[in-house]
């Protein structure tokens, strides 16, 4: 083993843990302040306790407190934002390296680019706070550090691209999210770039642009990855074959999420109004609007498949996991016929069993110590059949 | 069932697991405390020249306690070391130092510092109505003097049912001596040290004032930050008397009696974290 054959699923986790002891913090502190404002008064988020700095209370000294106080929960949050992203993307690139041509060359780019792309998202913050007033120094240079995080953010996309590129794919139904996930993701990274430049994103603010944005990165970016993951775990943890039917109709998800954003990115310039004051009732979105209704589809789904008795979780990509195994088709050690080592049952219980021996640990398996992972290695290094 | 490593180092990081474990931890410590020093240096900053509170803590007790706290790190390094030297009379002895500078510490900070506090009291005066307490503020002295005004009168509330009862049209301060004698180029700057308020009493209209409460977290920035952080450091260090107890009662004497290398190690990474605090 060496640490560029360490599957990209462990390195995400690795650059994801330093996330998780660094930039939680933060925001833990900035929940400790929000604690405060709301139960001994004080002011760090809310202009509401129209304490600031204990003179009266005018429109500036208001934007200052909200700039101050968002200086940690705005940090955190992009942070987090990363957590997730590399987590899911970590799930991606497994999927990716499981099903189609494995290319090992591009591993090391990812690597890289993650560890990048870690450091970097502890200073891009501010990108989020550009009206708070900060001065056109700071603004400056959040403004280069989100245009710099763009560069592996777009190594990482294109490298997915070019494991694909060359195999035969198989659309499954992990595999569905997952090149959903692409494109959808590359929608989001480019409807960001304007918004990283402070001269635009004061114009774009509040609007329905921004909403657009946002969806298309933390839904496809996170969420999708992680439907893709938590599939292509499905017969792994339940020895049985995943519902394609069922994973299919949900995959119709992605057709609402076009339905609601896609347009939204023409509407920039509509500013987020209120919403409306309505009680809210099935067929409304969360801003009360009435809804097409597009996204029922995967529910009804669901819904379909709980009336053939196989359950009743609501949620079609949880209900795979519960649904009953007699029902299901069988799978064997390798359900995916992958040909690398992360998807392997008797590999894994192989370098199990060499971790249980006493001073080694499961990065010192070595290709020597065990004819599995020998002979695993070497059809890795061959490539794919 | 054996936790492993907890004695022997791990061949892949040379360290026992608690030992890196107490490193992680204490890096994110520093991200959440240091996410609260930068909320305060935020805030410090955009205050405008003049608000910013100054010498409304008591310096001298602040020391006092800073000490206790650094002699029970001096301790609790001692209790470790007569653990290390096997000698357990010792460690029970320094540990119970360790626990009773912990406790008096939270006791100073809770029965004497924040109560100074929470008596005091602070009234901010509407601008209109500024001229007015002009004889406690002395503004136009500040003004010559091109420093920034005062607009705020403190002192001990002698009324205390004014806080809540409508009926009371005014305030009666015992002010603080900045308020008794404003003109004085020594009080010019606050104070570096407490001076109690004095017996001198100013009456002030209610209609007078944008907002009064007494030292609270919701007072000002300046006290919301400074409660925030001291009551969550207060959080660890009692954490941290808990945990050494734990080590101190017959459990402790019971783990040396198995594995006294285990309890050194649990006492070293615990004060680690005390040592932080």
């Amino acid at each position: 083993m060496t640490w560029m054959r360490l599957p990209f699923f462990v390195w995400a986790q690795f650059v994801t843990a330093f996330l998780l002891l660094l930039a939680f913090p933060p925001l833990e502190s900035a929940i400790v302040m929000q604690l405060m404002d709301r139960v001994a008064g004080t002011s760090f988020f809310l202009p509401s306790g129209l304490v600031v700095n204990g003179a009266q209370v005018h429109d500036q000294r208001r934007r200052q407190s909200l700039c101050s106080g968002n200086t940690s929960s705005g940090s955190s949050g992009i942070r987090k934002f990363t957590c997730s992203f590399c987590r899911a993307w970590a799930l991606s690139r497994k999927l990716s390296r499981t099903t189609p041509a494995n290319r090992s060359g591009v591993t090391k780019s990812l690597v890289l680019a993650a560890l990048v792309l870690g450091f970097l998202s502890f200073i891009v913050w501010a990108h989020h706070m550009w009206l708070t007033g900060m001065g056109t120094i700071v603004s400056a240079f959040f403004q280069t550090t989100t245009m710099i995080i763009s560069i592996p953010s777009v190594i990482i996309l294109s490298a997915f691209f070019i494991s694909l590129w060359g195999g035969s794919i198989r659309f499954t139904v992990p595999m569905l999210f997952a090149t959903a996930f692409l494109p959808m993701f590359g929608i989001g990274g480019l409807t960001g770039i304007p918004l990283a430049f402070n001269s635009a994103d004061l114009y774009l603010h509040d609007t329905y642009y921004v909403i657009a944005h946002f969806h298309y990165i933390v839904a496809p970016g996170t969420i999708f990855a992680v439907f893709a993951g938590d599939l292509l775990l499905v017969p792994e943890s339940n020895r049985a074959q995943d519902e394609r039917f069922l994973g299919q109709g949900a995959f119709l998800a992605v057709a609402h999420l076009h339905e609601r954003h896609l347009p939204a990115n023409v509407f920039a310039g509509h500013a987020r109004d209120a919403p409306p004051l309505v009680r809210w009732r099935p067929g409304l979105d969360a801003g009360g609007r009435e809804s097409v209704g597009l996204e029922r589809i995967p529910l009804e789904f669901a819904d379909f498949h709980r009336r053939l008795g196989h359950g009743t979780r609501p949620n079609p990509f949880h209900h795979q996991l519960f649904l009953e195994h007699s029902k299901r088709k069988k799978v064997d050690d390798n359900p995916w016929e992958a040909t690398t080592l992360e998807m392997d049952r008797a590999v894994a219980a192989a370098a199990w069993e060499l971790c249980r021996r006493p001073g080694c640990l499961p990065w010192t398996v070595t290709s020597t110590a065990c004819p599995v992972v020998k002979g695993f290695h070497d059809a890795d290094r061959a490539g794919p059949a | 069932m054996e936790i492993p490593y907890t004695v022997t180092a791990r061949p892949d990081t040379g360290l026992w697991n608690a030992k890196v474990g107490i490193w992680l931890f204490l890096a994110s410590e520093v991200m959440l405390f240091g996410g609260l020093f930068s909320a305060y240096i935020f805030l410090r900053l955009d205050a405008e020249p003049g608000v910013w509170p100054h010498g409304l803590l008591n310096v001298p007790v602040g020391t006092m306690n800073t000490a206790i706290l650094i002699a029970s790190s001096v301790t609790v390094v001692l209790a470790w070391a007569s653990l290390k030297m096997r000698r357990f009379n010792a460690y029970w002895w320094y540990m119970l130092a360790t626990i009773s500078c912990g406790v008096i510490f939270l006791f100073v900070k809770l029965y004497f510092e924040w109560p100074q506090k929470f008596d005091h009291f602070g009234a901010y005066i509407k601008p209109s109505a500024l001229e007015k307490y002009e004889p406690y503020l002395g503004n136009k002295h500040l003004l010559s003097e091109g420093l920034a005004p005062r607009v705020e009168i403190t002192g001990h509330l002698h009324n205390h049912e004014a806080l809540h009862d409508p009926n009371i049209k005014e305030y009666e301060i015992g002010l603080d001596p900045i308020y008794t004698d404003p003109t004085n180029p020594k009080m010019d700057r606050p104070h570096f040290l407490y001076v109690p308020p004095t017996d001198k009493i100013a009456k002030i209209d209610k209609a007078d004032v944008e907002r009064a409460t007494m030292f609270v977290p919701s007072h000002s920035t300046y006290f919301a930050t400074y409660f925030t952080i001291t009551g969550l450091h207060g959080l660890h260090v009692l954490g941290g008397v808990i945990v050494f107890i734990y080590f101190w009662l017959p459990v402790g004497s019971k783990l040396y009696r198995q594995n006294p290398e285990h309890l050194a190690n649990r006492v070293e990474v615990a004060r680690v974290v005390l040592a932080l605090c």
